[in-house]
């Protein structure tokens, strides 16, 4: 069997799913769990492929996940794990991994949007991921620890020192 | 909203997922189920161009050693989900359904050796533990209290049940007496190891394990004390939920939530027995295969989502797939009942 291996309980992410209905589950979490993804790997297709990905995995051992305490944080955590296990591949095929979204931008007037992605681009990943979780998901640091599989003071110290950079920045378009 | 969650909102404004997400989800499960029919026929013609037999277990009155009580099939305990929630007894005809409790977290089910008893998971609030009861439903008895405790296995004498614990990140294979005391653990690693099902003859543990999503799960064993621990599935799917057969001479097991497989205990032959998914034309899902105690059929849970499953049995070659009893239902378990003379 098996069970949720962790415990999240994300309360920014609400109580695990009422009853035990995957479709509810998905379409409750799939346009979020997308866009967080595209916050952290700044591509719109990567980002639509983990999430599917994920949801897949999830799906298949739903008789389970359904039953645990945050079928999400196990959703969020599947999802960071296909992505590091991406990364490896890309690396190995010595590919330069995470580069912000590229080609053209179709829409005018985007450039703050695009220093936004630029700056987490350059973030390294852990604190990206720890950024995007409790930032933009908000999760607190403990459970954004849990489902990044590390402990809670490095999700701090990940946490703190993304936004230190990202607040640089704020601040001197201020 | 603070400044850097605006940021972040910024920065994701413009993006929108792709349409038809839950048409393309499904797409990609059917695929996935595909390739898993593909990779069992070409593990089948590869076994059968080697001149191996295919798919039928045979009983041949076999030497492996036997259970310590010889058994027939008795009747089958189940679970059910939703207001009616509890364990049921129904006749393997699906007949003369009885509820003995009424707790819709109530999983996990395993008889003892005798069948006059069951062990059972109470998950409430998110909490496990293990709990046992008389087969009429009396005398419930809660044996765990740590929250974390499922998967209960009772070995063949009687005298112990295997379970899985967590702990924070990890989970392991402990065994107790079935009065809840003299707790052992028998595997201490960074693996998460669960479902433990024992030897007929109570010398080995098969188990599942993996390192943490999404790894694969794959099937070891391991000796009853948790020393020589062997690996007999390497499938890029996930291998999960093994049973012993009663006659030891195969483990039952699923791969990829889909199909129920028979592997030889030291890893050799897997071979699919039934994919029900394949023969409904749905997706299936399927979960927790155990043997009749006469060793001739498997019990499974099967359906064609998650939030719809049923019991179905299937003879041990692939043949005569049926659904037994009616509505939903899980998790399910044979009773063995002692034989005649």
């Amino acid at each position: 069997m098996e069970r949720d291996d962790f415990h999240v309980e994300p309360a920014a992410l609400g109580k695990r799913q009422s009853g035990s209905d995957f479709r509810e589950f998905f379409e409750a979490e799939y346009p979020r769990l997308a866009k967080a993804l595209f916050l952290i790997v700044g591509d719109p297709l990567e980002a639509d492929e983990l999430a599917q990905e994920a949801l897949v995995r999830v799906f298949e051992r739903w008789d389970r996940v359904h039953l645990m305490d945050s079928p999400v944080g196990y959703l969020y955590r599947t999802a960071l794990n296909l992505n590091r296990s991406r990364l490896r591949r890309l690396a190995s095929r010595a590919k330069h991994a995470l580069s912000p979204s590229s080609g053209p931008d179709p829409l005018a007037g985007v450039e703050a949007r695009d220093e936004v992605r630029r700056l987490l681009a350059a973030l390294p990943r852990g604190q990206r991921e720890a950024v995007v979780l409790v930032e933009w998901l908000g999760v607190g640091a403990e459970q954004a620890g849990v489902i990044l599989g590390i402990d809670a003071s490095t999700a701090r110290v990940q946490l703190s020192r993304a936004r230190r950079a990202l607040r640089t920045r704020v601040e001197q378009d201020e | 909203m603070s400044e850097i969650s605006q940021l972040l909102e910024l920065g994701a404004s413009d993006f929108e997922p792709p349409p038809a997400a839950w048409d393309r989800l499904l797409g990609r499960v059917r695929r996935r189920r595909t390739l898993r029919r593909v990779t069992a026929l070409v593990v089948a013609s590869a076994a059968a161009s080697a001149g191996i037999g295919l798919v039928l277990v045979a009983f041949r009155g076999s030497e492996h050693p036997q259970p310590a009580i010889r058994v027939e099939n008795g009747k089958i305990a189940f679970s059910k989900d939703g207001p009616s929630g509890g364990i049921y007894l129904m006749n393997p005809d699906g007949s003369g359904v009885q509820r003995l409790t009424f707790d819709p977290g109530d999983i996990d089910l395993a008889w003892s050796p005798n069948g006059s008893r069951i062990a059972f998971v109470r998950f409430r609030e998110g909490n496990a533990d293990i709990y046992v009861m008389n087969a009429t439903g009396s005398e419930v008895a809660r044996l765990t209290r740590d929250g974390a405790s499922s998967a209960p296995a009772w070995s063949p004498d009687g005298r112990r049940i295997a379970f899985a614990r967590e702990t924070p990140g990890n989970m392991d294979i402990y065994v107790m007496d079935p009065d809840g005391s003299n707790v052992t653990r028998l595997t201490d690693d960074p693996l998460l190891e669960s479902a433990p099902a024992w030897s007929p003859d109570g010398s080995r543990i098969a188990f599942s394990a993996y390192v943490s999503p999404p790894g694969p799960v794959h099937i070891y064993t391991m000796g009853a004390d948790g020393t020589s621990r062997t690996r007999i599935t390497d499938s890029e799917l996930d291998d999960a939920s093994p049973a012993w057969s009663p006659d030891g001479r195969s483990i039952a097991f699923v791969r990829d939530s889909g199909s129920i497989f028979v592997v030889d205990p030291d890893g050799s032959g897997p071979r699919e027995v039934v994919d029900p998914g394949a023969l409904t034309g749905g997706l299936g899902l399927t979960f927790y295969p155990v043997w009749s105690p006469d060793g001739t059929k498997i019990l499974f849970q099967s359906g064609p989502d998650g939030s719809d499953q049923g019991i179905y049995v299937v003879n041990i070659d692939g043949s005569d797939l049926q659904s037994v009893g009616s509505g939903n239902g899980s998790n399910p378990a044979w009773q063995p009942v002692p034989a005649a003379g």
